[in-house]
C-alpha cells in the first residue's frame, strides 16, 4: 500500500510537518511564553510583589538576570537552525531511510529545541524553592480535604491510557513471539514504557496531588495547577503508548519510510498536551497575584 | 473546610491542628467517615514539619477523633463527636487529684509525692508520646 504513495508527496508530509515542529515549539511557544513574562513583569513588579521575586532565586522574571533574553535569543537561533536543516533537505534532495532510522535526526533537533524549556523548567523550580524558603507568613490555611485523582481529571482519561498501555504490552508481546525468541532489546523496550508509567503515577501520587511548590498560591490557582499537571501525566502516557503502537504497526507492515513523520507529530503532541496545556489551564490574567503582595498591603 | 494555624501563637501548632478539627467535628464541619488530607498533604499546604502533622494525627487518632485505614487514608472516626466532648487533660487531673489524696491521707509528704510522680513518668512506655 504504502508503495502507491508518491515519494514527493510522503516528502511534502515530512517538510510540512518538520517545518510545523520548529515554528510550534521554537516560535509559538516561546513567544506565548515571553508573552506571560512580560505581563508579569509590567503589571506585578517587584516593588508591588516582593514575595514573586525570592532573593535566593536566579528568578526569570529578575531584570537583572539576562535569562529571559536568553531564552528569547536562544530559541530564535535554534529555530533558524531548523529552518537551515530544513532548506538544506530540500537542496541535497534527502529523502527518509525505507528502512526507517532518520526519525534520529528528528529526535535530535527537538532535543536541541527541549533546552530553553529545561533551562526555563530550572529557573521555575528554584524560583518555588526560593519562595518556599522566603515563606515567613505568620497565619497559613489550608482545605481539610484530600486531593484526589478523579477531582482533577475524568476516569475516562485514566482508564484510555491503562488501556491504552495495556493494548501497547498485548501487541508488543504478540509481535515479538512472531519473529521469535526475546532479545535483550525487546526486555529493554518493554522495561523503558514500564518505568515511564511507573514514573508518571509516581509524580501524580507524591508530587502533583500532594506538594505546594509555590506557598504563596491560592488554593484556587494551585487547583488549576495539579489539575494541569495531572491532565499532563495521563495524557502524557496515553500519547507514548499510542505512539509505541504505531512504530509496531510501521516495523510490521514496512512503512518505516514514515517514522519521522510520526516521530515529529508524536513530540509535538506532547508538548501540545503537556507545557502548552499546562499555558492555557492557568491564564495568566486570571492567576490571583495579590498573594505575591506584602502580608500589609493583601486584601483581608 | 478550612484549617487555619498560627505560627507566632504561645499555643503548639500541633495543638492549634488538634483544637480546630476537634472544634469542626463538634460544629458540624467535619462528619464522621469524611476523608482528611494525607500528612504529607496538609504539611505541604501549611508549610509545615510532616512531623507537627503526624502528631496532631496521632493525637487525634488516640483520642477517637479520626481513624486512619491503611493506604485508603484518614477519615473522621464514627464515635469522633462522642469523642471530641472527653477532655483528656481533666480526666488525667482529676485521676492526680484523686491519687494526690489518697497519698496524702497516708502520710506522704508532698515532697515524697513529687519524687514519686517525676519516677513513675520516668518509666519507659510502648507508643509514648512525647
Amino acid at each position: 500500500m504504502i508503495e502507491n504513495i508518491p515519494m514527493n508527496f510522503m516528502l511534502a508530509i515530512f517538510y510540512v510537518v518538520f517545518a510545523t515542529q520548529i515554528l510550534f515549539v521554537s516560535v509559538y511557544l516561546p513567544a506565548k511564553t515571553l508573552k506571560r513574562i512580560d505581563f508579569v513583569r509590567k503589571n506585578f513588579p517587584r516593588e508591588t510583589h516582593p514575595n514573586l521575586y525570592p532573593e535566593v532565586a536566579s528568578s526569570l522574571f529578575s531584570n537583572s538576570s539576562g535569562l529571559r533574553v536568553v531564552y528569547r535569543y536562544a530559541n530564535r537561533i535554534i529555530a533558524l537552525v531548523g529552518f537551515a536543516i530544513l532548506v538544506a533537505m530540500f537542496a541535497t534532495g534527502f529523502e527518509p531511510h525505507p528502512l526507517g532510522g532518520s526519525e534520529v535526526g528528528v529526535m535530535l533537533y527537538f532535543t536541541l529545541q527541549a533546552l530553553p524549556i529545561i533551562i526555563l523548567s530550572i529557573c521555575e523550580y528554584e524560583q518555588s524553592k526560593g519562595m518556599r524558603l522566603a515563606f515567613k507568613k505568620a497565619k497559613r490555611s489550608a482545605d481539610l480535604a484530600p486531593r484526589r485523582l478523579f477531582d482533577f481529571i475524568s476516569p475516562a482519561w485514566v482508564i484510555a491510557a491503562v488501556i491504552a498501555y495495556f493494548c501497547w504490552l498485548g501487541l508488543f508481546i504478540y509481535d515479538t513471539n512472531l519473529d521469535g525468541p526475546w532479545q535483550t532489546n525487546h526486555y529493554i523496550s518493554v522495561l523503558i514504557i514500564s518505568l515511564l508509567n511507573v514514573g508518571y503515577v509516581f509524580y501524580i501520587a507524591r508530587i502533583a496531588l500532594v506538594k505546594k511548590q509555590d506557598p504563596f498560591k491560592s488554593a484556587k490557582d494551585h487547583n488549576k495547577q495539579v489539575s494541569a499537571a495531572v491532565k499532563t501525566m495521563v495524557f502524557s502516557s496515553t500519547i507514548v503508548s499510542l505512539f509505541s503502537i504505531l512504530t509496531i504497526a510501521a516495523d510490521r507492515y514496512g512503512f518505516e519510510i514514515l517514522d519521522p513523520v510520526m516521530t515529529s507529530i508524536f513530540l509535538q503532541a506532547c508538548l501540545l498536551f503537556g507545557y502548552n496545556l499546562v499555558l492555557n489551564m492557568q491564564p495568566v490574567d486570571e492567576l490571583d497575584f495579590d498573594v505575591y503582595k506584602n502580608v500589609a498591603d493583601q486584601p483581608s | 473546610m478550612k484549617v487555619t494555624i498560627d505560627v507566632e501563637s504561645e499555643e503548639p501548632l500541633f495543638g492549634q491542628l488538634v483544637g480546630q478539627i476537634k472544634q469542626a467535628v463538634q460544629a458540624g464541619q467535619l462528619v464522621p467517615e469524611q476523608a482528611l488530607p494525607s500528612i504529607r498533604q496538609l504539611a505541604s499546604d501549611l508549610s509545615l514539619n510532616n512531623k507537627t502533622v503526624a502528631k496532631a494525627y496521632k493525637l487525634l487518632e488516640r483520642d477517637g477523633v479520626i481513624q486512619t485505614k491503611g493506604y485508603r487514608g484518614t477519615f473522621v472516626h464514627l464515635d469522633a463527636l462522642k469523642n471530641c466532648t472527653v477532655d483528656l487533660p481533666a480526666l488525667v487531673q482529676a485521676k492526680l487529684e484523686d491519687a494526690v489524696k489518697a497519698s496524702r491521707a497516708a502520710g506522704a509528704t508532698d515532697s515524697e509525692i513529687r519524687i514519686a510522680f517525676s519516677q513513675v513518668l520516668q518509666t519507659p512506655k510502648m507508643g509514648e508520646i512525647k
